[in-house]
């Protein structure tokens, strides 16, 4: 599917099941996803990390709506159980369907999003091990020094800052002297296209939730 | 380059690169806050406050926002780069997926309204605090839905509200200011604004 329809289907769907609670709806959601990962042969450990990682939360509101909640009502503790996962499995639809570089390439020809934001986005992700490795060497340079610095310390924010602005000035001054015009029409080499049956897939799935939503309002 | 003589609104390159590093800077020293949710969640569990570790830690995630603000002092900054840091945290594996863009969003509004309200003239301790108060109020009226904070007790919806603000307060305003005074002193900006 298209990544920007995909994109906006999900983050739909992400809304509606915030202000609705319907546990089916919710664990359907689930379900189509684990499909979708499936189909896509996500391997098996991202299956095991998405049911991981949103267990403490999960658990966590399950108590804390049993506890504290003034109706105290199991339907809504499982409500906002199964919509914790439902938000995770969301992500890993979306994940396991795409990767960056395509949904960026699409966002900027299908959802017209400036390509100074697509191009200045995708150049400053090639820095991710670099600024992994600038983390590194302000925190061992600090402690050469004696001096710990925390996650919270302003000097270990504010030196990030000043290799962020030095990497940006020069990847940007790169980037124009490679012929790179800021919001200039551009010629692609891949063109996107959306299919005609991802704006019916995308109805019918709207539709369908439409639909478990509202069988589960009585 | 350097032509700009009056202050402009227009997003730059450099500008977009600039906030994109910046929130991933952010994204992997805020890595951490991932464990310590976890941990501080874990440990509410039994008293049943879990939702308390989101609001104790959410000051972290909002800085994004009013850091952008002041760093570029644009409209729409606050609005970009809290967006832009919750790509980021999305794309380098958060365990949100795309519903990180709805609370970035969200949580960019929030802040973006404290400085409209100045009409973006002031770029100090009031404007955060203000930024900080206007996040508060517009996150916490999405979390009442969202993470049903409207079924609690009231009185416990009011704890979580004073939890979040001050967490928001002590980084988003806190922190926030020693950074950017750090950056003054450093007069990197100055070109910038210029």
């Amino acid at each position: 599917m298209n990544p920007t329809i995909l994109l906006i289907l999900v983050l739909f769907v992400g809304v509606e099941i915030s202000f609705t609670s319907v546990i089916w709806a919710n664990v359907i959601i689930i379900a189509i996803s684990v499909l979708i990962m499936l189909w896509h042969r996500a391997p098996i450990l991202s299956y095991v990390r998405l049911l991981l990682v949103p267990l403490i939360p999960a658990v966590g509101i399950w108590f804390s709506i049993r506890y504290f909640s003034t109706a105290q009502s199991v339907h809504f503790a499982w409500v906002m159980a199964t919509r914790i996962y439902a938000y995770a499995f969301l992500g890993g639809l979306f994940t396991f369907s795409t990767t960056t570089e395509k949904t960026l390439a699409s966002l900027e020809q299908n959802a017209h999003i400036p390509s100074t934001f697509v191009y200045g986005m995708l150049g400053a992700f090639n820095f991710v091990p670099k600024i992994r490795s600038e983390v590194k060497i302000i925190r061992a340079s600090a402690q050469m020094r004696g001096i710990n610095l925390h996650f919270w310390s302003p000097q270990l924010l504010f030196k990030a800052i000043v290799a962020a602005l030095n990497w940006s000035e020069n990847l940007a001054e790169a980037m124009t002297s490679h012929g790179f015009t800021e919001n200039a029409p551009r010629t692609h080499r891949t063109v996107i296209r959306i299919p005609w049956w991802n704006y019916l897939l995308s109805v019918v799935s709207l539709v369908g939730l439409q639909l478990l939503l509202l069988s589960g309002l009585q | 380059m350097q032509q700009k003589a009056a202050h402009s609104n227009r997003w730059h390159l450099r500008d977009v690169i600039l906030i994109t590093i910046t929130s991933i800077f952010m994204g992997i020293i805020f890595f951490v806050t991932g464990f310590l949710y976890n941990g501080l969640t874990l440990a509410l569990t039994p008293l049943g406050m879990a939702p308390f570790a989101n609001d104790i830690l959410l000051g972290l995630w909002t800085m994004a926002g009013p850091l952008a603000a002041f760093m570029l002092q644009k409209v729409g900054a606050a609005t970009i780069g809290e967006l832009l840091a919750s790509a980021v945290e999305a794309i380098i594996g958060g365990q949100w997926g795309p519903s990180t863009l709805i609370s970035g969003f969200v949580q960019g509004f929030g802040s973006e309204l404290g400085f409209t309200f100045t009409l973006y003239r002031r770029y100090d301790m009031a404007s955060l605090s203000l930024s900080v108060l206007t996040t508060a109020i517009v996150t916490f009226a999405w979390d009442l839905v969202r993470s049903g904070y409207a079924a609690y007790h009231p009185w416990m919806i009011v704890a979580l509200f004073i939890t979040r603000f001050i967490s928001m307060w002590v980084f988003g305003a806190l922190l926030v200011s020693a950074v950017t005074k750090l950056l003054d002193r450093s007069h990197l900006l100055d070109r910038r604004h210029a």
